[in-house]
C-alpha cells in the first residue's frame, strides 16, 4: 500500500460509516475473491466416487521402486508393516469379527479413490506433496497389487479405480447412537458383588504411576 | 506439596465458614448412608508448638522485577505438571499424542501449555501473514483471507471443551493405565475466539444445496474431515441430521484463551466444532471445500470409524456422548490423611450442558447427586464435589453424568455389550477407582454390572 493511499485510508472509513447504518451485515468488502484456476495446487481432495482425480496412471510393476524407496521402511517390502507401523495389506475380511482385527486396505478401506487422495496429501511421511500424480497412481497400483485386487502389469488410473469394487465398501454405517440406554438408578442399584478386575488382562502392559518431571 | 493436609487440619478453602457450617453438615450428612460423610471437621485439634512459626524466607528477601519474565511461566515448584505422552503407544512422536494433566487442573479452563496434542503430521510454525484460508467449491465467490481478514468479521467467543475420541481407547479391553491423564487426558477446555463458520458461509455466498464441507488443513498430513451441513446424506444414502447442530456453533478461531493460538493448537487458525470428536476440528486450517456428498476420506473409513462384533463399523459418530471422571482422589492423587475429603471431577457432553452429577463409593450401588460447580456451560467442561469422610476403608469410587438430552453416562458392562472391545473410539463408560487402605488408588473396572 503506498503512502498516498495510506492516508486516504481513515477518510474512506470516515465515509463509509457515515453512508451505512451501524448493524449492517455486508461482509462483501472482506477478503479476496480467487478464481478455481489459481487453486490447482490446493484443490487435490478426491472423493470417494473418484471426482477430481487428475489424468495419468501406473502399473504396480512402474510403482514398485517407488515403493520400495520412499514407503517400504515403514510399511514394509509387502506392506505388512516395519518399525511400529501397522501392515498396510494382508488383512483378512473374517479377522473384523475376531479378537484381533487386521484393517488393511483390502480388508477395511471403504473406497479406492481414498487411497490415492491419501498418499498424494499426506506420503511419503518425511515428504508429503513431492510425488508426481503417475508416481502415486504406480505406489497405489502396487499396493492394490499386494492385496491381489489389480495384476502386476495392469494399469490403474481415474476410470479404474473409480470402478473398483472395494470388498468393504459395505462394511460402514453412520451413527446410530445413543446405542446405550442406561437408568439414572440411585438405591440398591444391583445385588450382586461388583466383579472387579484391576490389571492389565491384555498382556502386561501396565506403565504404573506417572512419571515424575526433573525438576530445577 | 499443594495439597498436604496436615493432620487434623483442613486447608483454608476447605475450613467452613461459621455462615455456611449448618448446610455443610446437612449436605455431609445426607451422605452417610453410603459413607461418604462429614463429620471429621469437629475434631481438629489444638497444640501448642514449642517454638512460635519462624517468618518465611519469601518475606526478607526482595523478588523479581518486572518483566524478569516477560511472558510468564509457572512456579518452579509446579514443574511437574506437564503433558505427558506414552512412548509404545505410537511409533514416533510425529504422528502421535499427548495427555493433559487433568489431575492438576483446578478450573474448567486449561492452560494453553497443557492443551493435549494430536499431530498426524507433527506441529509445523505456521506465518500467519502468509496463511491463507480458501473457501470455494460450490459457493458464490471462492474466496481467499487472511487472518487479517478474518479479524475483520464480527467475533465470536464461547468456552467449549475438545475430546479425542480414542480418549480412554487402551482401556477397552482392560485396564492399561494406572493414571488418569493416560485413561482421561486426550481432554482439554478453552475460551475459543474467532467468526462463526456461518458468518463466512454468507460472506463466500454458499449454494443453499450444498451439503458437505471438506475441512483441509495446513499441516504435513493434509488432514482431512468431511463436515454435515442441513441437507447432508452419507454415501449410502441415509440422512446426517448433524449439520443444523453444527452450523449454530461452529467457528473458524484466531485465539484461545484471549491470545492467539497455540501452534500446538493450529496457530494461526483453526476450525472448532465444539461438542464433536477433536479431530473434525481442522488446525492450521487452509481450506473450506463445499460439495454435495461426502468425501469418505481416510480419516473417516480406515481412522475414526468405529468397528463393532459383527465386523462392521459406525463411520461419522461425530459427537462426543456424556462423560465424567473423579479427578481426586484418583491414581495421579492418592490420599495422604484420612478424614475429610472432596470427592471432586470433572464431567462434559457433546451434545449440551450437564445436568446432574451422581457419586458413588460403593461400585454404583448407591449413588448420591454431586454439586456442580459454575460456570456449568454447554459442550464445556464442568467441575463437580462432594464431601465424603473416609477412614482407611476399602472403597470404589465412581461418578456417572447426565447431560440436558437426558444421557446417563453407561457402564463400562453396558458399553462392551453394544460394542464389543475392538471400538478404539468413544470409551465414555464410567470410570471405576479403587480406593486402598492406605489411600493408594488404582484404576479398576468393573466387569459384571
Amino acid at each position: 500500500m503506498s503512502r498516498s493511499s495510506m492516508c486516504k485510508a481513515p477518510l474512506l472509513g470516515i465515509a463509509l460509516a457515515i453512508a451505512g447504518s451501524a448493524g449492517a451485515a455486508d461482509w462483501g468488502s472482506i477478503g479476496t475473491t480467487i478464481a478455481e484456476e489459481d487453486l490447482a495446487l490446493w484443490d487435490i481432495d478426491v472423493n470417494y466416487l473418484g471426482d477430481n482425480l487428475p489424468p495419468g496412471g501406473a502399473t504396480a510393476e512402474e510403482g514398485e521402486p517407488v515403493y520400495l524407496t520412499k514407503c517400504a521402511m515403514c510399511h514394509g517390502d509387502f506392506g505388512e508393516g516395519a518399525r511400529g507401523y501397522l501392515p498396510l495389506a494382508g488383512g483378512s475380511r473374517d479377522s473384523l469379527s475376531g479378537d484381533r482385527p487386521e484393517k488393511s486396505i483390502g480388508s477395511y478401506w471403504h473406497n479406492a479413490p481414498g487411497i490415492f487422495d491419501y498418499v498424494r496429501r499426506a506420503m511419503p511421511f518425511f515428504s508429503p506433496q513431492t510425488l508426481s500424480d503417475d508416481e502415486v497412481y504406480g505406489i497405489v497400483a502396487y499396493m492394490l497389487n499386494m492385496e491381489d485386487m489389480v495384476e502386476y502389469d495392469q494399469l490403474v488410473d481415474a476410470d479404474l479405480l473409480r470402478d473398483l469394487k472395494m470388498p468393504n465398501e459395505d462394511g460402514f454405517w453412520s451413527d446410530d447412537r445413543p446405542d446405550v440406554q442406561n437408568a439414572r438408578c440411585m438405591q440398591d442399584c444391583y445385588d450382586v458383588d461388583p466383579e472387579v478386575k484391576g490389571k492389565a488382562v491384555i498382556g502386561d502392559v501396565s506403565v504404573g504411576a506417572v512419571p515424575k518431571a526433573d525438576t530445577d | 506439596m499443594p495439597d498436604k493436609v496436615p493432620t487434623g487440619q483442613l486447608p483454608a478453602e476447605q475450613q467452613p465458614q461459621s455462615g455456611t457450617r449448618r448446610k455443610f453438615l446437612r449436605d455431609s450428612a445426607a451422605l452417610a448412608g453410603t459413607s461418604l460423610a462429614g463429620g471429621g471437621l469437629l475434631g481438629a485439634s489444638t497444640a501448642v508448638a514449642a517454638e512460635p512459626l519462624p517468618i518465611p524466607d519469601s518475606n526478607k528477601y526482595l523478588g523479581r522485577g518486572v518483566v524478569s519474565v516477560p511472558y510468564g511461566k509457572p512456579s518452579k515448584f509446579e514443574a511437574d505438571i506437564l503433558r505427558r505422552n506414552v512412548e509404545w503407544l505410537t511409533p514416533d512422536t510425529i504422528a502421535s499424542i499427548s495427555f493433559s494433566p487433568i489431575q492438576d487442573m483446578h478450573g474448567i479452563i486449561t492452560p494453553g501449555g497443557l492443551h493435549f496434542e494430536r499431530y498426524h503430521g507433527g506441529c509445523p510454525d505456521v506465518d500467519p501473514d502468509k496463511h491463507l484460508l480458501v473457501l470455494h467449491g460450490k459457493v458464490e465467490r471462492p474466496l481467499k483471507l487472511t487472518r487479517d481478514d478474518l479479524r475483520r468479521f464480527p467475533q465470536h467467543t464461547a468456552i467449549h471443551f475438545l475430546e479425542c475420541p480414542a480418549n480412554g481407547g487402551m482401556e477397552w479391553k482392560g485396564v492399561q493405565m494406572d493414571s488418569i491423564q493416560f485413561t482421561h487426558g486426550m481432554l482439554s477446555c478453552s475460551e475459543w475466539t474467532g467468526v462463526k463458520l456461518s458468518t463466512l458461509m454468507e460472506a463466500a455466498g454458499v449454494d443453499p444445496d450444498a451439503s458437505w464441507m471438506l475441512a483441509e488443513g495446513g499441516d504435513a498430513s493434509a488432514m482431512t474431515r468431511s463436515l454435515p451441513l442441513p441437507g447432508a446424506k452419507d454415501q449410502y444414502g441415509k440422512d446426517i441430521p448433524d449439520g443444523t447442530e453444527l452450523l449454530k456453533d461452529a467457528m473458524v478461531v484466531y485465539a484461545q484463551n484471549g491470545e492467539p493460538l497455540r501452534p500446538e493448537q493450529g496457530h494461526p487458525i483453526r476450525l472448532l466444532i465444539p461438542g464433536m470428536e477433536a479431530n473434525v476440528s481442522v488446525k492450521w486450517l487452509r481450506r473450506l471445500k463445499f460439495g454435495d456428498k461426502p468425501w469418505v476420506h481416510r480419516e473417516e473409513n480406515s481412522r475414526y470409524t468405529e468397528l463393532m462384533p459383527d465386523g462392521k463399523a459406525r463411520q461419522f459418530s461425530f459427537y462426543q456422548e456424556g462423560n465424567s471422571v473423579i479427578t481426586y482422589p484418583c491414581p495421579d492423587k492418592r490420599i495422604k490423611e484420612p478424614g475429610f475429603q472432596e470427592i471432586r471431577g470433572l464431567a462434559w457432553s457433546g451434545r449440551g450442558r450437564i445436568t446432574h452429577v451422581d457419586v458413588s463409593v460403593d461400585g454404583g450401588k448407591n449413588w448420591r447427586e454431586a454439586k456442580l460447580m459454575e460456570p456449568v456451560l454447554s459442550k464445556a467442561l464442568t467441575r463437580f464435589t462432594i464431601p465424603w469422610e473416609w477412614h482407611g476403608e476399602e472403597a470404589l469410587i465412581v461418578s456417572r453424568a447426565v447431560d440436558e438430552t437426558g444421557y446417563v453416562q453407561p457402564t463400562l458392562t453396558q458399553l462392551r455389550e453394544a460394542r464389543g472391545t475392538n471400538n478404539i473410539y468413544h470409551k465414555n463408560s464410567q470410570q471405576v477407582w479403587r480406593v486402598m487402605p492406605d489411600g493408594e488408588v488404582k484404576n479398576v473396572q468393573i466387569v459384571n454390572v
